[in-house]
């Protein structure tokens, strides 16, 4: 694969967890591979976990995105060629910290445009690549049953933004709780160095 | 009957708000009432490094979050009334099912890993929602918020329990005529609780 250029969305609040650990090898290997990496740390950079008033009655007029932690996010996804979301999947869905940096950071003017009728066309055609990593509680027939909200969320809602040419790849580790030390570093080595490989 | 009301929107201006207020307006007097303002109560919806410590130790419930314990231990019927951005709830409400819904007391997790729902006081969910888009692109989209309440949050409650979906598409193109028409079938869900 050609370089790229990667926002890594981490979103779990402890960093000595095992999806922090998965979040720093998956930025690794993508350096380690040649990739430029730009990462999004939700807890570090403590992002507000959820859009303001502010930021709502902003979000129809010139200037939607007002927080400086908002606008660097930004920025970089004018830059990115891809994205990868490495997050704990909780109630089949995106932890409210990671639906917050959709809400707040792909907003218009940034992930795409309302024309004069309100249609929306979109403005991340240079992304060609999306990518989930995700931990389960559950098994995966029982995510499967549930319908597994977050991978929607991502690989269709978000991907619909960013066109028709996106790729969408996918990383997940079920039944978290009833793993090993070893299935979860074979899982992390899988991941660090198969992302966008 | 005892209802909890939920509302999740940003200001008070907002045609969610309206529809919460319809629904309070349109209640049978004999029920009690519950309403928690996410928003207006500043609801903080981020799950902390404590807050997941304590659900694993077993450690007491953050304070933040008594009120709305006790108010879903309380509650029969639960409103919930949000707009739909990018195919589900707000983050700010994700973040309240994120951080309320505490193992031990809201749920089991049996030896298989399934989730038991423990609220068997609740027997009925329905959520009222606003989207941009339409209804085809929100099934495009897959629906999350939808299959969210009606799969994976209704198995939190009483086994009888079902999740009503009370849906309206398109708003930022919708006619006047329609938001009316809209209104009143919310109306008419409300009255019928």
């Amino acid at each position: 694969m050609n370089r790229q250029n990667v926002v890594v969305v981490a979103a779990h609040p402890n960093p000595t967890s095992y999806n922090a650990a998965v979040a720093r090898a998956v930025v690794d290997g993508l350096r380690q591979r040649g990739h430029e990496v730009r990462l999004h740390d939700l807890t570090a950079d403590d992002f507000a976990a959820y859009m303001s008033r502010e930021e709502r009655h902003a979000y129809h007029g010139e200037m939607p995105v007002i927080d400086p932690v908002v606008r660097r996010y930004a920025d970089d996804i004018d830059w990115a060629t891809a994205l990868v979301f490495v997050y704990p999947t909780w109630w089949m869905n995106l932890p409210a910290v990671l639906k917050a940096w959709l809400e707040r950071v792909m907003v218009p003017g940034v992930a795409f445009t309302f024309d004069a009728k309100g249609k929306v066309t979109s403005n991340l055609t240079k992304v060609g690549h999306i990518v989930g990593v995700t931990t389960y509680g559950a098994k995966r027939g029982t995510v499967f049953f549930a319908s597994d909200g977050g991978r929607r969320t991502l690989m269709r809602a978000l991907r619909l933004s960013c066109g028709m040419r996106t790729r969408t790849h996918w990383f997940a580790l079920y039944d978290m709780d009833h793993t090993n030390d070893e299935r979860r570093k074979q899982f992390l080595d899988h991941v660090s160095k198969r992302v966008l490989e | 009957m005892n209802v909890l009301v939920v509302y999740a929107h940003p200001y008070d201006a907002s045609f969610n708000a309206h529809l919460r207020d319809r629904v309070l307006a349109s209640l049978n007097p004999a029920h009690e009432v519950r309403v928690l303002d996410l928003y207006g109560q500043d609801f903080n919806p981020r799950l902390s490094q404590t807050d997941l410590a304590a659900m694993l130790d077993g450690s007491a419930t953050p304070s933040d979050i008594v009120a709305s314990l006790e108010a879903l231990q309380w509650a029969n019927t639960i409103v919930f009334v949000y707009p739909t951005w990018w195919s589900g709830p707000p983050a700010m409400l994700k973040g309240w099912l994120d951080r309320v819904m505490w193992p031990g007391i809201v749920y089991d997790v049996e030896s298989s890993g399934r989730v038991r729902g423990k609220l068997h006081n609740v027997t009925s969910v329905i959520v009222i929602s606003t989207h941009g888009s339409s209804k085809l692109v929100n099934v495009l989209e897959g629906e999350t918020g939808r299959l969210l309440f009606r799969r994976v949050i209704n198995a939190l409650f009483a086994k009888r329990c079902r999740t009503k979906w009370v849906a309206f598409y398109t708003i930022d193109r919708a006619s006047a005529e329609k938001r009316a028409a809209f209104v009143k079938r919310v109306e008419q869900v409300a009255q019928r609780i």
